[in-house]
C-alpha cells in the first residue's frame, strides 16, 4: 500500500512540473543556444523499483530545435520487449510561442520490428515518430511509460543527448524499498547535483543537471562515456526470471552467470567422441587448442536469435552442435566445453565489443555487456590465449580491434574475475613495404610491390583473403588506391594464421601516366602508397582530450628506375619528427639512375591532454604534406 | 460477383472434364538426394563461389477459390549447395509476403531440409517447426528461417506454398541471384480469362521459353453469405496458356558503378495483367492504354481526384503564395517556392497519395506524391493548366515507354504551362530551383497524367548539362612574396543544389575548409562571397581570394594551373564492362587559368596544347594554354554530349578519361631570368 501511494504522489508532482514549466522558445538562456541546434528543456526520469520483478520507468522529457539539424532529435524512437513492456507513449507539438499544435498517441506511431541487421530474429520492437515540422523553433515534449520485469539491467541515465545540443534541466530519480538496496555510478560528478530522501520504506536518489552548454564534435575526441555525464544504477540483489543474483561484487555477479549458464554444457556423445578423435594424438596443450578451436569454426556459424532471456542466456551445447549455428554466448558456452571434455580449463567470459563500448568499472559491477568470449589461461608460463567465437576465419588466440585491450568479467568456477585483453603493440602491428619499379619517359610506372602486414595492419587483407573471391579481390585492388589510371594484376596474398597473423602480399601494377611530362621535365611524387589522409584543422578552443586509437608501424622503401638521359633538378628536403604522437621520417635520394625513397611512420595508442592539439595539428600535416612532396627531374642537355 | 453467374453459364458448356497430365522435366522431389549430388567440389559457372543455386524452380497457377472466383498459388523449390563458408549468408531465408485488410497471403507449406553425406550416407537434417520465425511489419509479414546443420559442401533445400488471395496479381520471378544458378525455371498457368503482358529483364539467354495451350479445371466455392453458388462447387473447364521459362549457369549478379538500378539489369521477369476476358461478355482492359490508366488515375483518391475539385479551401496559402505576383508566371514561381519552402518530404519513393490533400495541408508534410499534388492543386486552383507527371527515380527501375507497368513509377513532379512554356517542378527537394528537377528523375521515360491525351515524357541523363565554370587568376606580390589567387566559381544545377543542402546543414566556412583540402598546394581561403545561396533559381556563385607562397628564393617555381577541381582519378577502375554505363548528367566545365608571370622569372616550359573528341562528337576535352609577354592564359574544358554509353564503349572511354587525368597533371616551369640582375 505504501509503495503504491508514493508512486501516485510521484506522477502527480511530476506531472506538475510538466504543466509549470513554460515551454516558450525565449525562455531559453542565449547562452545555451549558443552554437546549439537543439536544447533539451526538461528531461525527467523517475525510476520506481516496486520489487525485483517490477520496474516503472516513467520518461518525460521537452526538446527544442532551433535549426535543421537539430531535426533529428525531436524524433522519437523507444524500444521495448516483452520483459520491458511499453505502457504508453504520447507526444505533442508546441510552436516557438510555447503553444500546442497536436499531438500524437501511441497507437499512431510506427510501430516495427528491430532490425538489429545481425539477428535471425529478436523480439525487440520499436515504436517511434517524427512530427516533421520545421518551422523553428519548436518544441517537442515526449512521455512514455515502461514496466520492466526484472532488475538485472536497470536503465541509465544520459543528459547529454549528443553534440550540438545544450541542456537546460535534465533528472533522473530512482525510488526503491530499503529492503532492495541500489548501487550507483556517476561519470563527471563534478557537473552533477545530487540529492537523497528517506522515509520509513523507501529511499530515493534525485540526480540532476542544469544549464550545460552544447559542445561540439571534435576529431580524435574520447567516447562518449569519457567526455559526458552518466549515472548508472544497479540492483544490488536482483531477480530475472527465476534467477536470482547479486552485484555486491564481480565475483558474485559472475557467481550468477554460473548459475544462468548451469546445465547448458553437456556436449551430445558423439561430439565428445570426435574432441578425442581430434586431442588424443596431439602433444601439446596449445595445439590442442587450436585444433579444437578449428573444430568449432569448421562446424559452427554464428547466427543470433535473440528471444527472452535467450538475451542472457545460452543456447546449450546440444543446440549448437545440433543446429551447427548459435550466437556469441552460445558458441562460447559450446567452446568451453569442447576444451574441458579435453581436459584444458577455458572460461566464458563477458566483455564489450567494437570501439565506442562501453566502460569496464572496477568498483560498480554491472549487466552492460553486449558480447561473450572465451579465454584459455595460462599454465606453466605459456600465453593466455582468447578465442573469439563468432568468428569462423580468425586465428586462435588473435581478437582484432574487436575485443583487444580492455577489461573484461571472466567466469570462473567460483565467481567472476576481472581481466584484460591483448594489447597490440608496435612491434606486433607492423607493415612494412618494398617497391621496385621503372618509370618511363611518358611517365607510365611498373612496379613489383611486396608488403608483409602483422596483427592489425592485416586485418583488412585476412578478410580480402577469406571472404572475397579472387575476382572481387581484382576489383578491390583496381579501385581502392588513389592512383590516375592503372592496372593491378599477380595478385598474392599469403596469411600465416598465428596469435600474431601475418599477411604477406605482392603484386604488380601498371600506372600510366603516373608521373606528368611537360617538356623536358618529369614530375613525379615518389611515394606512392601510404600516404598520411588525416589533415586536423587547427582549433584554439579544443577541449577535449585526444585519443590515438592504435600503436602501429609503417616502413617504405621505394626504388624507381628512370630513365638515363634524366638528372634530378629538384629533391625533397628528408624530414625527421620525433613527438610524443610518434615519429616520421622520410628521405629521398637519387643514385644510379634510380629514385629512392625511404618512410618510416610510428603510432602510439595513447591519450593526450587537449593542450597538445595544436602539435598534434602540425605534426599530421607535415606528414600529410611530405608524403606527397614531388620530385623533378630533366632531361640532360646534350 | 458478377463474373460468377458467367462462370455458371460457361460451365454448362464444358462439362467435359480433359485432365492432362502435367511433366516437367527437371521434376525434382524434395528430400531426393543422391551421394552423388556431393561430387563436385565446384560447379563451371563460377570456380570460387562460396555457394551455387542447383536449381531454382518457381510455378504460379490459378485456382478457384472459396470465394466465388480466382486466386494464384504460387510454388517455389530451391536447393542450394554450400560450398565454403562465405556461401553460408544464403542458408538464411527470407519469405516476405505481402499482408493487408483485404488482402491475406497464406503460407499453406514450408518445408526445409539440410543434407549432408556421412560415411556415404546422405543424411537429412529437417528444420524444426520451432525455428521458422515470423516477424510482423505493417504491411507484410516475414517467414524467417535459418537451415540446420550446415557445413560446407551441404545440400540444403526448401519447398513452399503460398496462396495469393486476388486473381489480379502475378509474383514476378528472378532467374538470376546473388550467387550463381545452375538451373532455375518459371512456370505459370493462366486460365483463358486472364492475359498477362509479360516484361523480360536481362542480359542472359533463355534455355526454355514456351507457351503451351491445355485445357485446365478449376474448381470454384462460394462460402460468403449470400453467394451465388448457394454453397456448390463450380467445376469450370477452360483453355489455359502454360508458360514455362528457365535458364541455366545463371553467374551471380554485381551491382557496378555508374549503374542506375540494379532492377533494370538482373535477369527476371515480370507481368502485368492487361485483361480480363469473361464469357460473353466485352473483354475488359486492366490496364492497356494510357488514357485508360489516366482516367482510373484522375479518379483515384490516391491520386488525382482531389484535382477535380474546386479546392477553395487553398485561398489562404494561395493568397500568402502569390502576394507579389504580377503575372502567371510570378504566380507559378510563388506557388513553387511557397510549397517547397513549406512543406516537408518525408518519403521521396511514391507514385500515390499518402492520404487526402488536406490533411497534407494541414500537417505541411507528405510523400513526393502528396507535395507535388498539393502544388499541382494549387497551380490549377489559380486556373493555371497543371498536370501530375509520373516517372521513376534512377535508383528505381526503369519504365517503359508505352507499356503502363504501374508499380516502376515511384515519383510525381508537375507540369505546368504558361504562356505556351513547359515547366516541370518538383517541390520536394528543399534546394532544387524552378524549373530543375534532382538528377535522379532523369532516368528515360515519364508519363503526364490529363484527361485527354497522357502525353509521353522523357528526362534522360543524356540530355541534362551540367555547366561548371571556373575563372582563376594569379597575380605576383613580389614585396610579399606571394602569389595572388582570386577565383570566381559558377556551380552547375546538380553541383548547386548539393553545395547549398552542405552548407545549410553545416556552414559556408566548413564548405570552404573541405575545398580548401582539394587544393593541390596548402592553401588558406579567405574572402569568401557566396552568391545565390538562397536564391534557388540560379546557380551558385563563389568568389573567394588566397595568397600562395611565392617560393621566390627558388631559381625554379613548378605549378599545376589546375589548382583545383582536377580530376585526378579515372573514374572507370575496372578493365572490362558486360552492362551499360549511365552517367547521372553530361558534365560541361569550363576553367580559365591567367597568370602574370613574376617579375624576374621567365616561362621555361609550358604544358602541351591539345584537344581530343570521344567518339567523333560524343565528348571533347580541350587544353589549351599560352604565354603572351610572360602572360599565361589556360583554358580546360571537358564536354560530354552524352551520358548513357553501351558497354563497347566502355575502353575508348576509359582511354578518354586517362587522358584527362595525365593531361591535368601537368605543370608550368617558370626560371629565374639569369640576364636580370638579381633583385
Amino acid at each position: 500500500m505504501e509503495l503504491k501511494y508514493l508512486w501516485i504522489l510521484l506522477i502527480f508532482t511530476t506531472y506538475n512540473a510538466l504543466k509549470a514549466q513554460s515551454l516558450n522558445c525565449n525562455d531559453i538562456p542565449d547562452s545555451l543556444k549558443e552554437d546549439a541546434d537543439a536544447v533539451v528543456r526538461f528531461d525527467n526520469t523517475v525510476v520506481t523499483i516496486q520489487n525485483l520483478n517490477k520496474v516503472i520507468i516513467r520518461h518525460e522529457y521537452a526538446i527544442t530545435v532551433l535549426n535543421e539539424n537539430g531535426n533529428d532529435y525531436a524524433e522519437y524512437y523507444k524500444s521495448y520487449d516483452p520483459m520491458n513492456v511499453l505502457n504508453e507513449a504520447t507526444g505533442v507539438l508546441y510552436d516557438a510561442a510555447g503553444k500546442k499544435l497536436r499531438s500524437v498517441k501511441k497507437k499512431e506511431m510506427t510501430d516495427e520490428p528491430y532490425n538489429d541487421y545481425i539477428s535471425l530474429t529478436n523480439d525487440t520492437r520499436i515504436k517511434s515518430f517524427n512530427f516533421y515540422y520545421r518551422t523553428y523553433p519548436y518544441t517537442v515534449v515526449y512521455t512514455d511509460e515502461i514496466t520492466q520485469t526484472n532488475t538485472f539491467q536497470l536503465p541509465y541515465w544520459k543528459p547529454i543527448l549528443g553534440t550540438n545540443c545544450s541542456v537546460m534541466q535534465s533528472r533522473f530519480q530512482v525510488a526503491y524499498p530499503n529492503s532492495k538496496p541500489i548501487q550507483y555510478k556517476i561519470l563527471k560528478a563534478s557537473i552533477i547535483q545530487f540529492d537523497s530522501s528517506d522515509n520509513s520504506n523507501t529511499k530515493t536518489y534525485t540526480w540532476q543537471l542544469s544549464g550545460y552548454k552544447s559542445s561540439p564534435y571534435e576529431p580524435l575526441q574520447p567516447n562518449r562515456f569519457e567526455r559526458n555525464p552518466y549515472v548508472f544504477i544497479g540492483a544490488t540483489h536482483f531477480q530475472l526470471q527465476n534467477y536470482k543474483g547479486s552485484m555486491d561484487s564481480w565475483n558474485n555477479y559472475g557467481k550468477f552467470i554460473n548459475e544462468l549458464n548451469s546445465n547448458r554444457n553437456q556436449l551430445p556423445e558423439v561430439i565428445q567422441q570426435q574432441v578425442h578423435q581430434i586431442v588424443d594424438s596431439l602433444s601439446t596443450r596449445q595445439q590442442k587448442i587450436i585444433a579444437l578451436y578449428q573444430f568449432m569454426q569448421k562446424n559452427t556459424r554464428y547466427i543470433n536469435i535473440t528471444l527472452g532471456i535467450g538475451g542472457w542466456q545460452p543456447y546449450d551445447c546440444a543446440y549448437v552442435a545440433n543446429n551447427k549455428y548459435g550466437d556469441c554466448k552460445a558458441l562460447s558456452n559450446y567452446m568451453v566445453a569442447l576444451l574441458n571434455e579435453a581436459g584444458i580449463k577455458a572460461y566464458y567470459v563477458l566483455i564489450n565489443a567494437t570501439d565506442n563500448h562501453f566502460p569496464f568499472f572496477h568498483d560498480f559491477p554491472n549487466a552492460y555487456f553486449n558480447h561473450a568470449t572465451v579465454c584459455v589461461p595460462n599454465v606453466n608460463g605459456a600465453d593466455t590465449l582468447w578465442l573469439e567465437c563468432t568468428d569462423a576465419t580468425m586465428p586462435a588466440g588473435y581478437v582484432s580491434d574487436f575485443t583487444d585491450d580492455r577489461d573484461a568479467l571472466m567466469i570462473t568456477d567460483t565467481g567472476g574475475v576481472i581481466v584484460h585483453t591483448p594489447i597490440y603493440s608496435i612491434n606486433q602491428n607492423q607493415e612494412s613495404r618494398m617497391v621496385q619499379a621503372t618509370l618511363n619517359e611518358k611517365g607510365d610506372l611498373i612496379a613489383q610491390v611486396h608488403a608483409r602486414y602483422e596483427a592489425q595492419p592485416s586485418d583488412a587483407f585476412h578478410e580480402l583473403l577469406n571472404f572475397y573471391t579472387p575476382e572481387k579481390i581484382q576489383e578491390y585492388y583496381n579501385r581502392s588506391f588513389s592512383l590516375p589510371t592503372y592496372t593491378v594484376s599477380h595478385i598474392q596474398l599469403k596469411e600465416e594464421k598465428k596469435v600474431i597473423p601475418v599477411v604477406n602480399e605482392s603484386f604488380d601494377i601498371q600506372i600510366n601516366g603516373y608521373a606528368s611530362v611537360t617538356g623536358k621535365r618529369l614530375f613525379i611524387k615518389p611515394n606512392i602508397f601510404d600516404r598520411w589522409q588525416q589533415k586536423l584543422e587547427p582549433d584554439e578552443n579544443r577541449t577535449n582530450n585526444i585519443v590515438i586509437n592504435k600503436n602501429f608501424v609503417q616502413s617504405d622503401t621505394i626504388y624507381i628506375a628512370v630513365p638515363s638521359e634524366y638528372e634530378v633538378e629538384s629533391l625533397p628536403q628528408p624530414i625527421q619528427l620525433n613527438t610524443q604522437f610518434g615519429s616520421y621520417n622520410i628521405a629521398f635520394s637519387f643514385n644510379h639512375h634510380t629514385i629512392q625513397v625511404i618512410r618510416k611512420q610510428v603510432s602510439i595508442k595513447q591519450e593526450l591532454p587537449a593542450n597538445t592539439y595544436g602539435d598534434l595539428v602540425n605534426y599530421y600535416n607535415t606528414i600529410s604534406n611530405a608524403d606527397v612532396n614531388q620530385m623533378v627531374l630533366v632531361k640532360k642537355a646534350n | 460477383m458478377k463474373w460468377v453467374s458467367k462462370l455458371l453459364l460457361l460451365a454448362v458448356f464444358c462439362s467435359a472434364n480433359v485432365i492432362y497430365a502435367q511433366k516437367s522435366k527437371e521434376n525434382l522431389k524434395f528430400g531426393q538426394i543422391k551421394p552423388s549430388d556431393f561430387d563436385p567440389t565446384f560447379y563451371s559457372v563460377d570456380s570460387s563461389a562460396g555457394a551455387v543455386y542447383l536449381f531454382n524452380n518457381g510455378k504460379s497457377s490459378y485456382v478457384g477459390n472459396n470465394d466465388g472466383f480466382f486466386s494464384v498459388v504460387y510454388e517455389q523449390h530451391t536447393r542450394i549447395r554450400f560450398m565454403n563458408k562465405n556461401g553460408f549468408g544464403v542458408a538464411t531465408v527470407n519469405i516476405p509476403v505481402y499482408i493487408s485488410d483485404d488482402y491475406q497471403t497464406k503460407l499453406i507449406s514450408l518445408e526445409a531440409s539440410t543434407f549432408n553425406l556421412e560415411n556415404g550416407q546422405v543424411v537429412e537434417t529437417k528444420l524444426d517447426k520451432s525455428a521458422l520465425y515470423t516477424e510482423v511489419n505493417h504491411d507484410e509479414t516475414i517467414y524467417k528461417f535459418t537451415f540446420p546443420n550446415v557445413k560446407e559442401g551441404s545440400i540444403a533445400e526448401f519447398q513452399i506454398k503460398l496462396n495469393l488471395p486476388s486473381y489480379y496479381f502475378m509474383p514476378d520471378w528472378d532467374f538470376q541471384q546473388s550467387y550463381p544458378v545452375l538451373y532455375s525455371s518459371y512456370e505459370v498457368n493462366v486460365p483463358y480469362f486472364f492475359n498477362y503482358a509479360i516484361i523480360k529483364k536481362g542480359i542472359q539467354d533463355y534455355v526454355l521459353d514456351t507457351a503451351t495451350d491445355v485445357r485446365e479445371q478449376y474448381y470454384i466455392r462460394d462460402k460468403r453469405n449470400g453467394a451465388t453458388l448457394g454453397g456448390n462447387t463450380l467445376a469450370v473447364s477452360t483453355q489455359a496458356t502454360k508458360h514455362i521459362w528457365a535458364m541455366k549457369n545463371v553467374p551471380a549478379f554485381h551491382a557496378q558503378p555508374f549503374m542506375t538500378s540494379a532492377d533494370n539489369y538482373v535477369s527476371g521477369i515480370e507481368f502485368q495483367l492487361s485483361e480480363i476476358r469473361m464469357p460473353e461478355e466485352d473483354v475488359e482492359k486492366v490496364a492497356q492504354s494510357w488514357n485508360k490508366v489516366s482516367e482510373q488515375l484522375l479518379n483515384n483518391p490516391y491520386f488525382g481526384l482531389e484535382l477535380k475539385y474546386d479546392n477553395t479551401w487553398l485561398k489562404d496559402d494561395i493568397q500568402t503564395a502569390t502576394a507579389n505576383a504580377t503575372n502567371n508566371l510570378e504566380k507559378v514561381q510563388g506557388i513553387f517556392a511557397f510549397v517547397r519552402n513549406n512543406y516537408n518530404c518525408i518519403d521521396h519513393s511514391s507514385r500515390l497519395l499518402s492520404q487526402p490533400l488536406k490533411k497534407v495541408v494541414q500537417t505541411r508534410k507528405g510523400n513526393v506524391a502528396d507535395i507535388n499534388m498539393v502544388l499541382t492543386a494549387m497551380l490549377k486552383q489559380v486556373g493555371l493548366e497543371a498536370y501530375p507527371v509520373i516517372l521513376s527515380t534512377r535508383h528505381h527501375e526503369k519504365v517503359l515507354r508505352d507499356y503502363p507497368v504501374m508499380h516502376k513509377f515511384n515519383y510525381v513532379i508537375t507540369r505546368v504551362v504558361v504562356d505556351d512554356v513547359n515547366y516541370y517542378l518538383d517541390a520536394s527537394r528543399k534546394y532544387v530551383g524552378f524549373n530543375q528537377l534532382p538528377e535522379y528523375c532523369y532516368n528515360g521515360f515519364a508519363r503526364e497524367i490529363n484527361d485527354k491525351d497522357p502525353i509521353l515524357l522523357r528526362f534522360d541523363a543524356d540530355s541534362l548539362k551540367e555547366y561548371e565554370m571556373d575563372m582563376v587568376q594569379l597575380k605576383p606580390d613580389l614585396a610579399n612574396h606571394t602569389l595572388n589567387l582570386s577565383v570566381n566559381k559558377t556551380f552547375g544545377n546538380i553541383e548547386s543544389q548539393n553545395a547549398r543542402g552542405i552548407i545549410m546543414s553545416t556552414s559556408l566556412d566548413a564548405y570552404m575548409k573541405a575545398m580548401q583540402n582539394q587544393y593541390n598546394i596548402p592553401v588558406q581561403l579567405t574572402d569568401v562571397h557566396a552568391d545565390n545561396l538562397k536564391e534557388l533559381d540560379d546557380p551558385l556563385k563563389l568568389q573567394f581570394t588566397a595568397a600562395l607562397n611565392l617560393n621566390d628564393d627558388k631559381d625554379i617555381i613548378y605549378l599545376n594551373p589546375m589548382l583545383s577541381d582536377r580530376i585526378l582519378e579515372n573514374p572507370f577502375t575496372a578493365q572490362q564492362r558486360i552492362y551499360p554505363i549511365e552517367m547521372p548528367y553530361c558534365p560541361n566545365q569550363t576553367y580559365i587559368f591567367e597568370m602574370e608571370v613574376p617579375d624576374g622569372y621567365m616561362v621555361d616550359e609550358l604544358p602541351k596544347s591539345a584537344r581530343v573528341q570521344l567518339n567523333a562528337n560524343e565528348g571533347s576535352f580541350e587544353y589549351i594554354i599560352v604565354n603572351k609577354n610572360n602572360h599565361i592564359q589556360m583554358r580546360c574544358r571537358l564536354l560530354m554530349n552524352k551520358a548513357n554509353f553501351s558497354p563497347e564503349d566502355y575502353a575508348t572511354l576509359r582511354d578518354f578519361y586517362a587522358f584527362i587525368v595525365q593531361k591535368e597533371s601537368e605543370q608550368i616551369v617558370l626560371k629565374k631570368n639569369k640576364t636580370l640582375p638579381k633583385p
